[in-house]
This record gives structure tokens, sequence and C-alpha cells, in this order.
């Protein structure tokens, strides 16, 4: 069913055709050509944790929930219903009807099969974050199943949207063949898998339609380019349709042009600076554990420049360690820090560095911002060297305590509540470089409850800490933007997940 | 000579062993293989699990004996990222390479042999210098900076040939420009030295003597001898191209296998880059050992050891 | 990006070495030096990139560092004289900083990597060319053997390993690069002093009864001088080259500094729509590459019995 290249390599080499360049699929082909700057080893959700692979997900897979993305609200996808049954036990019935792309009927048994395949540590899964709430799934009839989870989880409806189903029969061929042979129930099904070529996903018409509805366009066409300029090359000379994370100075330029739409949706990511405050990089000698050092570094970068300058259109500064379309992330009564380099300099002075010190700067992504960053602090005598890594090099820094100023990037794995951001930095994990027993407390109190007020209340005292003793300098939200064919018809959505589902060409 | 081949072969394994010893250890030392795998949404306690689950919490001596004991047996291990084996995996990149390599070599011959004749030809003028400075220019210019701004001109301002991807002879051409240009003033160098002492021994004076045109002379005579050591060089510059291609191959999206290697490095998925390494380090070995035997076969002068 | 050069082995070393028989007393040499055009243009450029680099200070009008984030993009003057900015005439960058300032330091930075990485490998290539070469035998088997092995490591991706883990800093942009050129040094001090320790003065020296450090120190060394320049040119014009590709995959010398690298790696973003971003620094660097270029193959000419064959 899958077609894949896997030639000798001097037979595909000598394949390579001779002739013209290929001939470019065109809007009245219906076909709509996506290109990112990775791409997903491994096509499984359950095993891969990439941006491209989260949608490939939404597109081949289906979940019992759906979040309807302009309402926000929680809609039956794969189930029909579901009602909570105890503290620790929802029950789902599966709609009927649903058909895999090979043609097996999916119903209850393969979400227990879903379920068990993710928990058994056999199996190797990566992606553990769709089932990690979870502790086990019991059949009840064939539509009906039972989801256990270890304790008491507020946030299960989100969760459920997250919980991709995978037919029994492609389980059974564990993580190789479900990479190479994706089997799915979604409105696309991958109909070619050209290893380093191309992805194509073709409509898949015998689908139950759901929340998600049915597909408009025939056929999606993913390729991985590494380059941006290349990206942007390819757009304006028409060899791709749609492209993300455009750069805001490209943006700008792009939009000048004819025939191409520039659109920036928001999104739950947010830009920090974490800072040693717990010493953990020693506490000698550590300018980090001095308040007055964290709220000079405050004081000190211009969000509103580098917003207005380099972040671009769709960002705001911010000022807590959350986004403020999260639930809990209140922003009255915290304390705020306007820029001011003087401010700031008087601050280092009284913290005993009048001629500032110098510090390294960990950070893997965002490289321009980093550096203006650098700018800012250098500004008021502080220097700050970029220590430049990749995302494993930085976290395990992190976690191990090295790292005195760290430049990060956090998504909040695109849910909306503070327990996915404040508390998954300010709780005690490895993650904590703060290590602040009060704000643990607090949040701890938020996290458990589950009444909104009484969340609210917790998380209203944990921000004011946290603000008030400058443990981070919070930066800005991060806008992405795309750049398409202005033939199509696309909708950005705030979870940085396109649907392309919902997309269509104007005829 | 089969045994010197034999020998060159079994050093070169061993280079091989020494080379992914290296590398294993570089890979593993300060990168994190359990944080790349559970990728960046992952809670710390993904992490243990998956650290767990693939047997990473294992020495790294303990997982480097089970590769290499795995190697040595012929199996180079399935990559920790893709549903693959590590050979199949190389293998289904390698064309994409080779492609581009060979027809880099193609390139960089189109550039030299010309360049380098007219510069034998006209000996210590003018024409001799602006020869050498066209090749030399190649290797001057930083590559990408190149292939960036070919991607500009003859992609995006002229519209003739396609910016990114694999799919025909005409992806193929700016990388190609760009590899091949960089190999170039190796080449034309030698190419003029040779046909230099071509053109000055007694054999060609003979030709001359005889009457026949300057053209035949070069290109019949001249040419054939000059040309031998560049033939053999071109074996070499082959395998630079191989296992040289990364950054091309990032700027013109394509996936071969020096795109593979970042990628890998970068992941930490350690049985691929070792498997890379261990292949261009084979394709050195038997490369520079082609261009030897063919300096040996085709001009015997050099068979002195 | 590939290093034909380096890794094209026996053959292509012959290159620089048959033109390094034994070298002529210096007095002899001296006329070529004046003859050879090319070696006083490539002098000349390098010298004043050179005197650039060091006196810095005295020739940027702005501090390199400077940011001024609502100053940021202003094209050249020579590009679009209605948008430029006389305190800034050859722009600024990203953020906003004074674009001739950053290519004046940049040249430090970007001489300083070819430099110092021809000083690291030239010292770990001479000492195991000189060895190998001058006591043969065992000594000269495992020489080869190291240089097989360097040979068969593909240099971009061992680098990128080694950043990528490392971190890239100066000095281990320097150190890495250091480690993986010495090849070609070690192949032409090797085969320059084997030669040369079958020259009669040499013989002579020995006969004499002068220790082996003195017969190296005082005999061969001076004469690979010239071979040693030669080597080192093409192996600094290599590691400006390999810092820039560094750079471009985000592993090379780390922001603020400006490296031409850097410089070029940070434009490329703007690339399609301010060219003139990425191009500046890009010819910057072809000059110095060439100018290089030109140096070593300008003294080798010169230094060569019968000049260029």
């Amino acid at each position: 069913m899958i077609k894949r290249r896997s030639l000798g390599a001097l037979a595909a080499a000598a394949a390579i055709p001779m002739g013209a360049p290929a001939v470019r699929a065109q809007p009245a082909e219906n076909t709509l050509r996506w290109f990112s700057d990775t791409e997903p080893a491994n096509m499984s959700p359950y095993f891969n944790s990439t941006r491209e692979g989260v949608i490939f997900g939404f597109h081949v897979w289906d979940a019992p929930l759906y979040r309807n993305t302009q309402t926000g609200e929680y809609e039956m996808h794969l189930a029909e219903s579901v009602r909570v049954v105890d503290d620790t036990t929802i029950e789902l019935r599966i709609r009927e009807g649903i058909v895999a792309h090979n043609g097996d009927t999916v119903d209850a048994r393969d979400v227990v099969a879903t379920v068990e395949f993710a928990l058994n540590s056999e199996n190797q899964v990566t992606n553990l974050g769709r089932t990690r709430w979870l502790s086990g799934a019991e059949l009840v009839d064939n539509r009906t199943v039972r989801l256990r989870t270890p304790a008491p989880f507020g946030p299960w409806q989100e969760y459920l949207t997250t919980l991709l189903v995978i037919p029994r029969a492609s389980l059974a061929g564990g993580r190789e063949s479900m990479g190479r042979e994706p089997i799915g129930t979604g409105p696309y099904r991958v109909s070619e898998i050209s290893p380093g070529q191309r992805i194509v996903f073709e409509r898949f018409d015998r689908y139950f339609g759901g929340a998600k509805g049915q597909a408009e366009i025939q056929r999606l066409i993913f390729r991985r380019v590494p380059e941006a300029n290349t990206r942007i090359a390819e757009l304006l000379t028409g060899g791709v349709d749609w492209v993300w994370r455009v750069s805001p100075d490209q943006a700008r330029n792009l939009q000048r042009r004819r025939g191409v739409t520039v659109i920036s949706g928001g999104t739950v990511r947010f830009h920090y600076l974490q800072m040693d405050s717990a010493g953990r990089t020693g506490r000698e000698n550590n300018p980090m554990m001095d308040i007055r050092v964290r709220r000079a570094i405050n004081h000190a970068i211009d969000r509103e420049g580098i917003v207005r300058n380099l972040v671009g259109e769709g960002s705001d500064p911010l000022h807590t360690p959350c986004h403020p379309d999260q639930f809990g992330c209140v922003q009255d009564g915290i304390t705020r820090y306007e820029y001011n380099p003087q401010r700031a300099r008087e601050l280092l002075a009284e913290a005993g560095f009048p001629n500032g010190f110098s510090v390294d700067m960990a950070a893997y992504r965002e490289r321009p911002w980093g550096e203006a960053i650098i700018g800012n602090l250098r500004a008021v005598g502080i220097t700050a060297n970029l220590q430049w890594s990749q995302y494993d090099a930085f976290q395990r820094a992190t976690r191990e305590g090295q790292v005195r100023l760290a430049y990060g990037s956090w998504g909040s794995t695109s849910l909306f509540d503070v327990a996915n951001s404040t508390s998954y930095f300010f709780r005690g994990s490895p993650d904590d470089i703060n290590r602040d027993p009060e704000v643990m407390a607090l949040l701890e109190r938020g996290d458990n409850a589950t009444d909104p007020a009484a969340r609210r209340e917790a998380y209203t005292a944990a921000m004011q800490r946290i603000t008030e003793q400058a443990f981070w300098a919070p930066l800005w939200t991060f806008p992405l933007t795309y750049a398409h064919n202005a033939q199509l018809q696309f909708t950005p959505t705030a979870d940085e997940v396109p649907r392309f589902y919902t997309a269509r060409w104007n005829r | 000579m089969l045994r010197f081949a034999l020998r060159r072969l079994l050093l070169a394994l061993v280079v091989g062993i020494a080379v992914s010893a290296i590398a294993f250890m570089l890979l593993r030392i300060s990168g994190d293989l359990a944080i790349a795998l559970a990728g960046e949404d992952a809670s710390p306690a993904d992490v243990e699990r998956i650290r767990e689950q693939y047997g990473l919490n294992r020495p790294v001596i303990v997982q480097y004996g089970e590769w290499l004991w795995n190697a040595v047996r012929g199996d180079l291990g399935r990559s920790l990222f893709y549903p693959e084996s590590v050979a199949n995996l190389i293998m289904t990149r390698l064309p994409v390479t080779l492609t581009l390599s060979a027809m880099g070599l193609v390139i960089a011959l189109l550039i030299a042999l010309p360049l380098g004749i007219i510069a034998a030809l006209k000996r210590n003028t003018w024409i001799d210098r602006a020869a050498l400075g066209i090749a030399v220019m190649g290797q001057a210019m930083p590559n990408f900076w190149f292939g960036l701004l070919m991607i500009f001109l003859f992609g995006l301002a002229l519209g003739w040939l396609p910016v990114s991807g694999s799919e025909t002879i005409w992806h193929f051409i700016m990388p190609a420009v760009t590899l091949g240009w960089f190999s170039a003033p190796v080449l034309m160098r030698l190419t003029r030295g040779g046909m230099v002492e071509v053109m000055t021994s007694d054999y060609i004076r003979t030709a001359h003597a005889k009457g026949l045109p300057v053209r035949v002379v070069v290109l019949k005579h001249a040419l054939r001898n000059a040309i031998i050591p560049v033939v053999a060089l071109c074996s070499v510059q082959f395998g630079n191209m191989l296992s040289g291609s990364v950054v091309t191959e990032t700027v013109f999206a394509l996936q071969g296998i020096g795109y593979l290697a970042w990628e890998a490095i970068s992941r930490r998925d350690f049985p691929v880059v070792q498997g890379i390494l261990l292949l261009v380090a084979l394709f050195y070995v038997v490369l520079t050992l082609i261009a030897d035997l063919l300096n040996a076969w085709l001009d015997p002068r050099i068979r002195r050891g | 990006m590939a290093r034909p050069t380096d890794q094209a082995g026996l053959t292509d070393m012959s290159d620089i070495t048959t033109n390094q028989p034994v070298m002529p007393p210096l007095k002899k040499r001296r006329g070529k030096v004046l003859g050879n055009s090319g070696l006083i243009v490539a002098s000349v450029v390098l010298g004043a990139i050179v005197l650039m680099a060091i006196f810095a200070p005295l020739f940027a009008p702005h501090d390199p560092y400077t940011q001024v984030l609502d100053d940021r993009l202003i094209p050249p003057f020579f590009i679009d004289p209605e948008f430029s900015d006389p305190r800034y005439p050859l722009g600024t960058d990203n953020l906003g900083r004074d674009y001739l300032s950053r290519l004046i330091y940049g040249a430090r930075i970007s001489l300083l990597i070819g430099f110092l990485t021809a000083l690291v490998s030239g010292v770990i290539g001479t000492v195991l060319g000189v060895a190998a070469g001058y006591f043969g035998g065992r000594v000269d088997t495992v020489v080869s053997f190291l240089i097989t092995t360097r040979l068969s490591l593909p240099v971009v991706m061992v680098a990128l390993a080694v950043v990528a883990i490392a971190g890239g800093s100066l000095q281990v942009v320097v150190l890495v690069l250091g480690l993986l050129l010495w090849d070609r040094f070690a192949v032409v001090m090797r085969s320059a002093t084997m030669q040369l320790r079958n020259q009669e003065y040499v013989a002579a020296a020995q006969a004499v009864g002068c220790s082996t450090p003195r017969v190296l120190v005082g005999e061969i060394l001076p004469n690979l001088i010239p071979a040693l320049v030669v080597v080192a040119s093409y192996e600094m014009a290599q590691a400006i080259l390999l810092e820039a590709a560094l750079s471009f995959l985000g592993l090379g010398v780390q922001p603020p500094l400006p490296s031409w690298g850097l410089m070029v790696a940070e434009a490329k973003e703007f690339m399609l729509f301010d060219p003139w971003m990425i191009i500046l620094p890009g010819v910057a660097i072809c000059v110095l590459v060439l100018a290089i270029n030109l140096l070593g193959d300008g003294i080798r000419d010169a230094t060569a019995p019968e000049g260029r064959t």
C-alpha cells in the first residue's frame, strides 16, 4: 500500500531522471506542498516528539476528544460519549463505523491496545506525554473502554485529545513497522514515504468525519528543507505552497510580494531567562543569588524594543513565567520591571558590581534574539557569553545545575494551563533551577485543587512571589508566522498545529 | 600487489575502529541521547524511563563493546530514531550523495581541464595567471555563501534552475558547481603541471617536428600523457566530495549522507554516526588505493615504492 | 565542505613537495621575490588586512558591539542613498550594530583563527613529519599510520561532532581545527626532511659529531622554513573557511565576537531581501583567502629552484 523507495545505491543513482524540472503541482490539482525544517524520523506519534510529528498525528490519526480551535470547547470525536465513573476512572463509548486506512474497523479494543502498548516499556515508546497520565485501560465491551488514572487528574479532557488511537494491526508490528507503514483512522492516509525525499498524504475517502470533518484538499506533500532561505526561495518560485517559522524580517518583505499571503498566529510559547538564584552553580561569587542583580537584569532588557524590532507582530512583552492566555497566569498584582538601564546599573552597584560581571548564557534557539539580550546586558556592564548548544546538551546542563543564566523557550505542550508552564519550572523538578520552597508549596496547592477559584488564588500568590523575587526574567510571547500561496485558504491556530484538513484552494 | 591491497584494507578496518571509538566517546560524553529521544516537551521522569527502556543507563564502555561486537560481525545496528537498520538508511541516502559527487567531479573537470591546458599552453603569461585565478576562486569562497548566492541568482532572479531537492538532474547542477569548483584548483594545477612537463618532452618535440597540427599534438598526444595523474587524483577528490558535502546538502536540501551525518550528530543517533564514519573511512582507503593502483598501472615510472 | 586539497593524499601533496626539494641558500632567491607580481599584490592586501586588524580601534568608527535596535538594517551608502545614514557608511546589521566596525573587528577574529590554527597544526605536523623523516624506520611507520587515520577522518563531520558537543567558542574551534589540519604539514615535512637528511652538509654535521637535536635545529629546520610557510598559508586559508562553515551550522565562534564567518552566517537570514549584508563579509573572506593563497604560491615559486615549472 505504501510505496517505498529503497533501491540499491547505484541503481537509484542511475534512476534519477534526466529531463526538465518536475512539473509544478498546481492548485488545480488540489495538492498542497508544505516544507518544514525538520522531519520526524519515525512517522508514528508514539515514536517522535517533533512538532512536525504532532502535525502528522492530527492528520493521520484521531483521539477520543477534539478541541475546537475556535471555541476552545472539547468535542466528541472517536468517542461518542464520555462518562466520569469515579475519581480515577473515565469511561469512553467509541463511535460506530470508524474505518482504519487498511479497511479494519476501529473500536474500543484498539483504544485498549494502544494504551497497553504505550505503557509497556518493552515497546520503547519515546513520546510518553500522550499516556503518562494513565495507569491502564480495560475493555467493557467492544465499544466501551474504561481508562484508569493513578490519581485524580484535573486536565483529563485536554489529555484525551492527545491520546491518538492506533489500529491493532499496526501496533502488532512494533516501533519500526509503525514508523514505516503508518496506519491510522484520520482524514489523510500516508501513501508514500520516500526517506529523505518526501512524504505524501492522500485524502482518506472513508473518513468518519467526527469533529474534524472531511478534508477538502486531495493530496498533501511534505518535504524537509533545512535552510530557511531555500524554503523562501521555493515559495517565491512556486516550488512550495506553504511554509512556516518565517522570520519577521522575511515576513515584512514577503508581504510586499504578489501571490504570497503572510499571517502571524499567536501560540502559548514564550521566552525567558532563568537565573541560578539557588546557587546550584556555586554559592561563592554567584551574582545570581543576589535579588538586586536579578532585578537589574530584568530592568536591563528592552523587551519592547526587541519585540518591536526583532520578534515582530503577534508578540507581546512578558512579565510572568507563563503565557497570559494560560489558566492561572495571573497578571494582577505582579511586579513588573520596566526597561531602565540606569536603574539596572544602580542596582548592580548596590549589589557590589559597579563594573558589572561576566557570566555564561546557555541557549539553544532563536539566536539573534539571544544576541540582542547580550547587547542589552552589555549596556549595563554585564558581559554575557553565549554558550550555544543543542537542545539535549542545554537541557542536561540545566538539570545538572551547571547553568547560571539560561535563555530558553517553552511551548507548554500547547496546553492552556499554568500546570504545564509555571508548575513545570517551579515545582522542584530537575528543571527547576530556583527551588524556592514557598513557590513550590503554592503551585502544588494550585495544581491539586479542582475548584478553579482556589487554583487561581494559589497561582496568584505564586506569580507575585516569583516576580517579586525576580527568579526569572520573562521575555516575550512567541508568535508564529506563516507564508503561503495566496490562493490557499488557511487559518492558523494557537496550538502550533496547522490543520490542512480545514484548508482549501480558491477555485 | 594483492597483498599490498589487502594490507591497505586491513589498515582501513583498524583505522575505522579507532575512528568509531573516538566518535562514540565524543557523542556520549556531553550529549544526552535520552533527552534527544524524548523531545522538547518531555518531563524529566519521561527521560529517565526512556533511558532505562533503551539501556542507556548502562556504562558507556559496555554499550560501545556491544556495538563493536555486532559491527565486527557485519551488523551496523539500527538507528535509534529511524525505523531502519543503519545499513539500509545509508543505502537509501547514498544515491543522492553519489550523484552529487559524480556531478561535482564532472564539473570540477570541466573547469580544471580547459583552464589547465590553456594555462600550460600560455605558460607564464597573464592568461596563465587568469586561468589559475578562476580556478582558485572556487576555493576562496565559503561554499554555503556561494551556494546561497547561486540560489538567489539562478533560482530566484533568473528562474533557470530548481532551488532545492533531488528529483531531476537539473536539481543537482547548482550543488555540483558548489562542490566541484572547490576541487577544481587542485586538478587544474596538476593538469597544467603535467601538460608543461609533457609539452617540453622529446616525444612531443618530435611530434611537432613531424609537422602535426598543434591541436592534434595537444589533445591527442600531450593530454593523454598529462592526464594520468589527474585521473588518479579524481578518485581521491571523489572520496573527498562524498565525505565533504554536509554544508552543500544542507543548503540545497539534498538528503544525502552528509546531511544524514549532521542530523545524526545533532540527535546523538550514534549507530548512524558510527556507520557513516566507518563508510567514509573505507571510501577513503579504497579510493586512495585505486588512485595509487591507477598511477602505478598507467605510468610504470611511478612504480618506485 | 570538502577539503580536497589536504585529503588529496600523496598525489596532491606532490604539488607542493616536488617543488620543494633542497632549498638553495637564501641569497639566490631574493631576485625572484621582486619579480613576482602576485606575491607583491598578496603581500600588500594581506598587510593592509593585518594592519586593519591590529589597529582596529583606530579605524573603526563605532564600537562593534553597541546595538541600537531602532537603527537596524540601514543599507550602505552605495545601495540606497535615500535610506542610508552617514553615521554608518556600510550600514548596520540585524541588531543595529555598525557594519563597517564589525567588519574591521571581524578581521581580527578571522585572522586569529587562521593564524592560531596554522600554529597548532604546524607544531603537531612538523614534529611528527620531521621525526618520521629524520629517524625513519619504526617512527616513520607510526607517523604514517597516524597520517592515514587522520586522512580517513572526514574533517567537516568530525569538527561538527566535536564542536556540537564541546560548544562553539574561539578556543574550541581553534583546537579542533588545529588537531584536524596537521596532516599536510606532516606529509610535506616528512618528505622534505628525508631529502635533507641525505644531503652532504647534514651528513657532514653528523660526521663532525653534532648531536641529533643540534642537527635538527641547526641544519634541518632552517631549510624547512619556506615549505613550512607555504603549507601554513594553505592551512590558514582552510581554517578561515572551515570556521565560516561551522558558523553556518551555528557552531563557529560565538556571538557577539564578530568573525567574518559568523557575519556571513548571521546575514544569511537577510540574503533574499538585503543581499549586501551577506555579500560584504563574504567578499572579505574571499579576498583574504585569495591573498593568503597567492602569498603561499608566491613564496613557493620564489623559493623553488627553477621557478614555476
